[in-house]
């Protein structure tokens, strides 16, 4: 039997990094609900890069993510987004402001910061208006414009969504949604069909999420949750652009 | 990474998926080309998490018969071509004779290996390369240990046989 250790085809072998990476997130996927999501007969008409009409300009660039750049964001991502430090933001601030040409920006022109793992969502002033922008590190991979000027605050306990979309293909698909909130909202929430929530970062009245999964492309398959000391409410996401 | 409390079902599976995967991988990839064994390996986990009360505390036999029958499935379902059976490191694939005995040693094993039926193969398989003791092997292949046993005894005979044949018998199994 000694012998024959020396047929193994599998002898030393052992998993690269990369392939812990890729099994780690499936296993993240697998437990958090959204590996059956993506497996699912939901509908799959597209509403890539929807957006209201009052306020967002609209997509400025999608920037492909950097192989083995998904796999360890989605291995890490957490369905309530935690509060990058002031040593990571800045740089990525002026690593997003670099990609769309604008100067460095400051500490106060940071309206929202939001971080899972390590992917972060930044809304930022981007001249008179406001842009959104995904950056692991420094390495920005999706930017958009939400507004060219001014954005009127809403008022109370409204809450809008902004825009929402999927971005990459197949097992590395991922969805994002911008919204705004009223005053008296106090915390908004992605409810998945599957059944999983996401909690939304929130800042100056803008709430965004991210999460592993096609969703944000889909029609029907995520709900958007507002809360406000009196209660909460379910949302159809196209329900909150008017 | 996790909010989930220390001990939770959810730190349990993550522990358990660190402490298998390399022995997971290495068991798919001994009876699939590499190319495939990612999806094997992901539906095992997946099973395991939707099975987690059943998954007893000494898991690698339980997730290796859940790979065995996942890769049986595939087999039956999408390629049709072989049975599921054990490969063998490819560096004998181009293993020839150069005078040496060690190198017609290798041979004569490579041999012998390819003259004994899947079933057999397997069964030394779980010993010899995945490392198994008797009870644990009688797990993946889902029948008593004392059957596995009398298996092992038998496929070992037949290894050995096509390794030093008796005139009479040379080219029985061939």
């Amino acid at each position: 039997m000694t012998e024959l250790k020396d047929l193994d085809p599998a002898r030393d072998r052992e998993p690269n990094q990369v392939e812990w990476i890729r099994s780690t997130a499936h296993v993240e996927r697998v437990i958090s609900g959204t590996h059956a999501s993506r497996r699912s007969a939901w509908p799959r008409r597209t509403l890539v890069g929807l957006a209201g009409a009052a306020v967002a300009a609209g997509v400025l660039a999608g920037i492909a993510l950097v192989p083995g750049a998904t796999d360890e964001a989605f291995a890490k991502w957490t369905p309530t987004p935690g509060q990058p430090g002031s040593d990571l933001v800045l740089p990525q601030a002026r690593a997003c402001a670099s990609e769309w040409g604008a100067s460095a920006p400051a500490a106060s022109d940071v309206v929202l910061a939001e971080q899972r793992g390590t992917a972060t969502i930044l809304v930022l002033k981007k001249g008179a208006g406001l842009a959104e922008c995904m950056a692991i590190g420094e390495e920005v991979f999706n930017y958009q414009v939400l507004a060219d000027g001014p954005v009127e605050p809403l008022a109370g306990a409204r809450a809008k969504t902004e825009t929402w979309s999927s971005s990459g293909s197949g097992d590395e698909q991922y969805s994002r949604v911008v919204g705004r909130m009223g005053p008296d909202v106090t915390k908004v929430e992605i409810r998945l069909a599957g059944g999983q929530v996401i909690t939304a970062g929130t800042g100056a009245g803008w709430w965004t999420a991210w999460w592993p999964g096609p969703e944000g492309g889909e029609v029907g398959t995520f709900e958007v949750v507002v809360h406000t000391a009196r209660g909460s409410s379910s949302h159809d996401p196209i329900d909150l652009t008017r | 990474m996790s909010e989930s409390p220390p001990g939770s079902r959810e730190d349990r599976f993550r522990d358990l998926h660190r402490r298998t995967y390399p022995d997971l991988l290495r068991f798919v990839e001994r009876r699939v080309p590499p190319a495939e064994a990612e999806d094997v390996v992901s539906t095992v986990y997946l099973t395991a998490w939707r099975r987690f009360g059943d998954v007893p505390d000494d898991a690698r036999p339980w997730l290796f018969a859940v790979a065995r029958r996942t890769m049986a499935n595939q087999t039956r379902g999408l390629r049709r071509r072989r049975a599921l059976d054990v490969r063998v490191a490819s560096s004998f694939d181009e293993l020839t004779p150069d005078g040496s005995a060690g190198v017609a040693a290798r041979l004569d094993l490579v041999r012998a290996w390819r003259t004994l039926s899947a079933a057999d193969r397997e069964v030394l398989a779980l010993v010899a390369f995945d490392g198994l003791t008797a009870d644990q092997a009688a797990t993946v292949l889902r029948c008593r240990r004392t059957t596995f046993a009398m298996r092992l005894t038998r496929a070992r005979r037949r290894l050995e046989q096509a390794l030093n044949p008796m005139p009479e018998r040379a080219g029985a199994r061939a």
